[in-house]
């Protein structure tokens, strides 16, 4: 009888562990997966500066090229040129003010998912486990100097380290639980002008390029060639090999708009106990191609 | 064209419309052909450009304006996350420690009860 009720005792413990393993392997999924998201929040969103800065960039050359054309054709008096001259440059001073108003938006939503990241990170609670298993093992040990026995026949040690495992894994995912609860919309909301804003900048930016390509570029080399009455400078040649090696990353400019648009299905997948591993690697798939799209806009 | 009478034709175009125009507008075939056409054309071309570009980067400007009006709203939530999740990260620190700090007190009352047995 005693050693039916062992073999009993025994296999409660060995179902209580694989419980727990399994348990605590799909909580540390989710766990992981919110960090890996949480990483990708943090890297994009220190990207986002440089894209505002080469969109700001931009806007002025196409802003300096259309109001050069429109110069050259006019025949205003020189006093009507330095009122658009002095409108354009309040007007885009107003710009620079916005773009700097982003750069300190994305710095803010960049520490929120950092926090993420910290709270899901490898290194919050990692000695629980250890520390739980190094207290009953304390416990045993008193119970036995006091001349107490272990009540389940085997080593209590052999549990504790999983259950502290398995603590700080549903610890961390309440934690994300209660986040989603009270922010989740929010962030939902801000997500989804974050990718308002890139589709707009992202829009414009390639209409700029092209305002800039043919107006400062394009136009020059073609009129200076034409015009035999006067040397072709050493401007010409720098011109004519910027336009004709000019990198196509501009048409990829749309691409920080589907990094966002990944990053908030990431979020809702999160919401909804998520996210896929599937869409983590899609949302890194985006967000490497927005660093580089940068990166080949700013060696431009 | 009076400048006023230019800026109520565009009025009801879109950014998209006012960028696409402006774009074809620095086509070099356009702007010969403007030039071809005489001065009082070529004038009207330099108008519209000037108040295309003007229109842009105002319709920019409100929309940025807006859409960070928005964003800013956010912010104090976005605070209020960053200090709930800080406190929860700081919790699971607690437990840690708490552990540990109890299952040292253990060890010493161990040892105690040893030197007293």
């Amino acid at each position: 009888m005693a050693i039916i009720s062992t073999i009993r005792q025994r296999n409660a413990v060995f179902l209580l562990i694989a419980a727990l393993a399994l348990s605590s392997c799909a909580g540390a999924q989710r766990v992981d997966n919110a960090n890996q998201f949480a990483n990708e929040g943090v890297k994009f969103t220190r990207t986002l500066p440089a894209f505002y800065d080469e969109y700001f960039k931009l806007a002025i050359n196409a802003d300096s090229a259309a109001l050069v054309t429109a110069r050259e054709l006019s025949g205003a008096a020189p006093e009507r040129l330095q009122n658009e001259l002095q409108k354009a440059d309040d007007d885009l001073k107003r710009t620079g003010a916005l773009v700097r108003g982003l750069t300190e938006h994305a710095s803010l939503l960049g520490s929120y998912f950092a926090e993420i990241q910290r709270l899901t990170g490898e290194d919050v609670g990692q000695g629980v486990g250890s520390a739980t298993a190094a207290l009953v093992g304390e416990i045993g040990r008193v119970r036995s100097d006091f001349g107490g026995g272990s009540p389940l026949g085997v080593s209590v040690e052999k549990v504790a380290q999983p259950v502290g495992n398995f603590v700080v894994v549903a610890l961390k995912n309440k934690a994300l639980k209660r986040e989603l609860e009270d922010h989740g919309e929010t962030i939902d909301r801000e997500l989804a002008v974050q990718e308002a804003i890139l589709n707009k900048l992202g829009r414009s930016m390639v209409s700029d390029s092209e305002a800039w390509t043919s107006g400062a570029l394009i136009n020059p080399v073609y009129e200076q060639y034409r015009d035999k009455s006067q040397p072709l400078g050493t401007g010409w040649y720098g011109k004519r090999e910027r336009y004709l090696t000019t990198s196509s990353a501009i048409g990829s400019a749309q691409q920080a708009e589907q990094a966002m648009k990944a990053l908030r299905v990431a979020w809702q997948e999160l919401a909804g106990g998520g996210p896929e591993g599937s869409t983590v690697t899609r949302l890194m798939g985006h967000v490497d191609a927005t660093i580089a799209m940068i990166n080949a806009l700013k060696a431009n | 064209m009076p400048q006023d009478d230019i800026g109520n034709d565009l009025k009801d175009l879109t950014l998209k419309e006012l960028e696409a125009t402006r774009d074809d507008m620095l086509l070099l075939d356009n702007k010969d052909a403007a030039k071809a056409a005489g001065a009082e054309a070529s004038k009207k071309y330099s108008e519209t450009l000037f108040a295309i570009q003007d229109s842009i980067r105002d319709l920019r400007n409100a929309e940025l304006l807006k859409l960070l009006q928005q964003l800013r709203s956010h912010e104090s939530e976005l605070r209020e996350g960053i200090k709930d999740l800080a406190k929860a990260r700081k919790n699971i620190g607690h437990v840690e420690t708490f552990l540990k700090v109890t299952a040292k007190v253990l060890e010493i009352v161990g040892k105690v009860v040893k030197a007293v047995a």
